[in-house]
């Protein structure tokens, strides 16, 4: 990069640095994104009228977006399952069920993690329910904070990857490839995924025993209940409604968002069922979920504040420079592009970086010949997948990852971030190596599809 | 710290702050816990588009004479579109209700290492130079946007809702109420920096303040 | 003073696909139109602001101009669900002809007005497709509790007819219509559906699209912005525009066939409505069409003017109808797309 480079992009630039400076200082992120938008829409002298898009953006992008409601109904299923002791009883008898395995709790949640994703694709969604659910039970039980914040925000953001996927159906349409084909494409990788992030659970439980002890035996024994009955007892009401939420989906009852409604529904009637719904409780969980929601959904309002006024400032086109501006060879290429969405994913929505980065490299990528005879249709698939897989890991790096301030909003404060940035580490490595496995073994992606 | 004596100046002017903030923090705690109970209208909404659409049924009932919201029918899609204004004024107040607890996150890195006074500067200057202004210009530049729904009687594409101007006005009156809020916030905070007594407990809602309300995670 | 050199044009519509490239081919045209002086950059959906929030935006000032389809905007102006889906509505050729032969531009530009918006038609295509289906329709009867994905006047019109129209966003549409959510989605003409995919998971693709005759896209500029210009530069932007309508109107149509061709290659069935369904659609059409009049009389003022001019045109050919060319023996016939419902 020149000289040049950087004097045109200066403001550009000092944006991303004043964001990375600004969010140590502590200040919300949600606000910061949002005045530093405004800021730098003064600093770079860009027409007061313009910021009138922000308004617009936040009304289209949040308020008069459909698929955000999805947000406030997840979060209200997993307190209200919290709340109720229907999840705990549930991922205790799930422990039970995986005998005396260390870290039987950690890889109850990870595939409980899968399983949600299968019905949503809403990050801050998934990642609070889970959290929800699952953050106290692996407390109480003496998990490691590293160990227990790492397999929330890791298994909560395979939904973005496991189909159905909102991501998978908007990089169709953009990159012009079979939505049908990139949801085949996506399950093995996500699945992957999700069988990397048990091994890693498991070596860990059996290297550390002390960062995912194993529950109190008494307690198991406590219940003294035989193991079938209880799995029957415990399990017959999170299974109804996770298939009712999965199944409304399937049987084309319902749109993965409305699904959401049903999940919130049922709860209820669990806790209800469970004999723990009480006005107090109700009340509780409506006035959380109203704080947790908008939570998630202000960093959204303050994002598309930010962002509107980066491209204005040019940040569209540095990143086109960087991307068009080199010499390198097919994977040089990738591993750049990979690079550079890696980073953008520090500071931008999904939406966005679909929308900004994938025209500009799928042309580029169309012409490449990385062997396997791949091309065509096949190479974008193939492509679309690691964009996705790279996506849904730039949600977990610090400083900037989405789903680590969600977790890190439910901790209410309990909670540091430097805890959360610290146990996403060895889950983002993981994640690289499954990004690099179907780089090297594009058969993992294109397989299911039949490309191959 | 607690025995040193105050200049009286410092005292008076705290004790103007914490008059200040008083009302402007209830105001959004108030609102915040009453649109709370939108999330259950909001499931319910989604329950009954759902239940209609696999009745196959469209209209559930039409009048004569104009209401406001609702046109003259109610359709599925009147109630679709009534999902996403719930959820809209929930979001909206949402955030102010959030900014009183000080639920919006924080990357706490150093922020759990400053002093109480320390964080009490942060806050009031995010506030004053980000968080305030963001809200002030943006709801100021929404004005086009709901008077032009207003005048030109914007309604749904879809047969759905009438009178959009409606729920585009809660965006800059959602805006406004958040920099109330922020308001609020500051003037605790100047209240804590005047008298450093009040800062520990003073920047957040405490359990104490609203104890029936939540139970938050067991960690620890 | 000058106004922009390079002009930032929100698009309602991906430049991946035919009604978003238009925006793309429009900024060639007016660069040949201004010697190079004035282009367009045109920023994908969502990019600056929603598609819905591109009249608003340009409106306000907040964007300079945008690339859209009127018909997102019925709802403040009601006139533009003519220009951008008028059920049982004219041919793209007496569209184009009262657009500037009789009052078609000059209606427009009034609605607009109000607005500060400076509306210039820059594309034409030919009606969409009468959408996509997973169950057959053979009778009027069909459509009762059909639940579709359909908006403006044309849902209007089904739900005379029993429909349950939805409203499902673009995002969903693709799933909802998957899973069964929904029975039949209208979406756009051949060219766009087809990098929708809606081909893997729709059984059925009928014809004709009734619910909306020829199409404008539009390309709006801030009344504040346009006044920049000087007279000269604004005669250029109406000139590249007109060429841009020429384009279309030579690209489309026969691409469109092409696609339907590809889309029967990949096991699609496509299907034309029965003459009983089309007539029943039609009587419904004239219940919705006096509603629409009663309440909005721009509408109506337009509506009528319209009728008129497409009158002149239909007399026109009625005269001078001729039967197809007869083929010379052994002459390669190309083979028409058929429709299973038009015997
Ligand atoms: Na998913
Ligand atoms: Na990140």
């Amino acid at each position: 990069m020149s000289a040049d480079f950087f004097s045109e992009y200066a403001l550009a630039i000092a944006m991303v640095v004043a964001l990375l400076a600004g969010i140590f200082t502590g200040y919300p992120v949600a606000f910061l994104l949002g005045g530093l938008g405004i800021a730098f829409a003064f600093i770079g002298d860009i027409p007061i009228p313009f910021l009138g898009t922000v308004g617009s953006r936040i009304f289209g992008g949040v308020i008069e977006n459909w698929l955000m409601i999805a947000i406030p109904l997840f979060v209200f299923m997993g307190l209200m399952l919290e709340r109720s002791g229907v999840a705990k009883r549930l991922l205790l008898t799930l422990q039970r069920l995986f005998g005396r395995t260390p870290g039987g709790l950690a890889i109850s949640v990870a595939i409980l993690g899968v399983v949600m994703a299968a019905s949503t694709g809403i990050i801050g969604a998934s990642v609070v329910m889970l959290g929800l659910l699952a953050l106290p039970v692996m407390m109480k039980q003496g998990y490691r904070a590293e160990m227990a914040c790492g397999v929330i925000a890791a298994s909560g953001t395979l939904g973005i990857l496991i189909p159905p996927s909102i991501m998978l159906v908007l990089m169709g349409s953009i990159l012009q490839v079979s939505v049908g084909a990139l949801f085949k494409a996506a399950l093995l990788p996500g699945l992957l995924l999700g069988v990397l992030y048990i091994v890693y659970l498991l070596a860990v439980a059996w290297l550390k025993p002390d960062w995912a002890p194993l529950a109190d035996p008494d307690a198991l024994d406590a219940d003294t209940t035989p193991l079938p009955l209880a799995l029957v007892r415990d399990l017959l009401g999170p299974v109804v409604l996770i298939v009712a939420v999965l199944g409304s989906i399937m049987a084309g009852i319902a749109t993965p968002t409305e699904a959401a409604a049903i999940g919130a529904v049922g709860s209820l009637m669990l806790a209800l069922a469970a004999r723990s719904l009480d006005w107090a409780t109700l009340r509780g969980a409506v006035r959380e979920t109203s704080r947790t929601s908008a939570m998630i959904l202000f960093v959204v309002i303050g994002a598309t504040c930010f962002s509107v006024v980066f491209k204005r400032l040019g940040g569209d086109y540095m990143i086109e420079e960087m991307i068009t501006g080199t010499g390198l060879g097919p994977y040089g290429l990738l591993l750049l592009i990979m690079a550079l969405i890696f980073v953008l994913g520090f500071f931008l929505e999904w939406i966005e970086i679909s929308f900004v980065v994938l025209p500009l490299v799928a042309p580029v990528i169309e012409l490449l010949d990385f062997g396997y005879g791949l091309s065509g249709q096949a190479l974008l698939i193939w492509f679309a997948i690691l964009v996705a897989i790279n996506l849904q890991t730039s949600f977990l790096t610090p400083p900037f990852g989405y789903a680590l301030f969600y977790l890190k909003g439910i901790t209410e404060g309990q909670i540091g971030i430097g805890t959360i940035y610290r146990s996403i580490i060895p889950f983002v490595l993981l994640q690289i190596t499954g990004l690099v496995l179907c780089i090297v073994f594009p058969a993992l992606v294109l397989w299911l599809p039949g490309l191959l | 710290m607690p025995n040193a004596r105050l200049a009286p100046w410092r005292e008076r002017g705290a004790a103007v702050c914490a008059a200040l903030a008083r009302p402007l923090v209830w105001l959004g705690l108030f609102i915040g816990r009453l649109t709370s109970w939108l999330v259950l209208l909001v499931m319910l909404a989604v329950l009954t588009t759902v239940s209609l659409n696999a009745l196959g049924i469209n209209e559930i009932a039409r009048w004569q004479n104009e209401v406001l919201l609702f046109g003259n029918a109610l359709t599925i899609n009147s109630i679709t579109e009534l999902q996403w204004h719930l959820f809209g004024i929930l979001t909206l107040f949402g955030g102010t209700y959030a900014l009183h607890h000080d639920t919006h996150v924080r990357v706490d890195l150093v922020y759990q290492k400053l002093s109480p006074r320390g964080r009490a500067i942060v806050n009031t200057l995010g506030h004053l130079l980000l968080l305030i202004p963001f809200c002030l210009l943006i709801a100021w530049l929404s004005q086009h946007f709901v008077a032009m729904a207003y005048r030109s009687g914007e309604s749904s594409n879809y047969g759905g809702l009438t009178d959009r101007y409606l729920i585009k006005a809660m965006l800059p009156i959602g805006l406004v109420f958040l920099a109330l809020g922020a308001l609020g916030q500051v003037f605790d905070n100047l209240a804590g920096l005047f008298d450093p007594r009040r800062l520990p407990d003073s920047t957040t809602v405490t359990e104490a303040a609203e104890k029936t309300d939540k139970e938050p995670p067991h960690v620890s | 003073a000058e106004g922009p050199k390079r002009l930032d044009v929100a698009s309602t519509f991906s430049t991946q696909n035919f009604l978003g490239e238009g925006a793309v081919h429009l900024s060639k045209e007016l660069e040949t139109a201004t010697g190079g002086a004035v282009s367009l950059r045109v920023h994908e959906p969502g990019d600056l602001v929603p598609p819905f929030e591109v009249f608003n935006a340009v409106s306000s000032g907040a964007v300079q101009a945008g690339w859209a389809w009127p018909g997102y905007w019925a709802g403040t102006v009601p006139i533009t669900n003519l220009y951008g889906g008028l059920p049982f509505g004219p041919n793209p050729e007496a569209f184009m002809s009262w657009m500037w032969a009789g009052e078609g531009l000059e209606l427009l530009q009034k609605a607009y007005d109000p607005y500060n918006v400076k509306v210039l038609p820059c594309l034409i295509y030919p009606q969409e497709t009468g959408g996509w289906y997973n169950q057959e329709i053979n009778t009027p009867e069909d459509f009762k509790g059909l639940s579709m994905r359909i908006s403006g006047l044309g849902a209007k019109v089904l739900n005379k007819l029993g429909a349950s129209t939805q409203l499902v966003p673009g995002n969903e549409i693709y799933l909802a219509l998957e899973r069964g959510r929904v029975d039949a989605i209208e979406f756009s003409a051949p060219i766009v559906d087809a990098s929708m995919g809606f081909e893997e998971i729709a059984k059925y693709y009928y014809f004709p699209g009734w619910h909306q005759g020829a199409n404008w896209n539009n390309l709006l500029i801030n009344k504040g912005v346009w006044d920049q210009y000087s007279d000269e530069r604004k005669a250029q932007f109406e000139t590249a525009c007109r060429s841009n309508v020429q384009w279309a109107m030579s690209v489309a149509p026969p691409e469109q066939v092409r696609v339907i061709h590809q889309l029967e290659e990949k096991g699609v069935q496509v299907r034309r409505f029965p003459d009983e369904v089309v007539s029943a659609l039609q009587d419904a059409w004239v219940e919705v069409r006096q509603d629409e009049m009663q309440k909005h009389p721009a509408f109506k003022e337009a509506y009528e003017s319209l009728m008129k001019h497409v009158q002149l045109i239909d007399e026109w050919y009625e005269l001078q109808a001729l039967p197809a060319p007869k083929a010379i023996q052994g002459e390669n016939q190309p083979t028409p797309v058929k429709g299973e419902g038009d015997a």
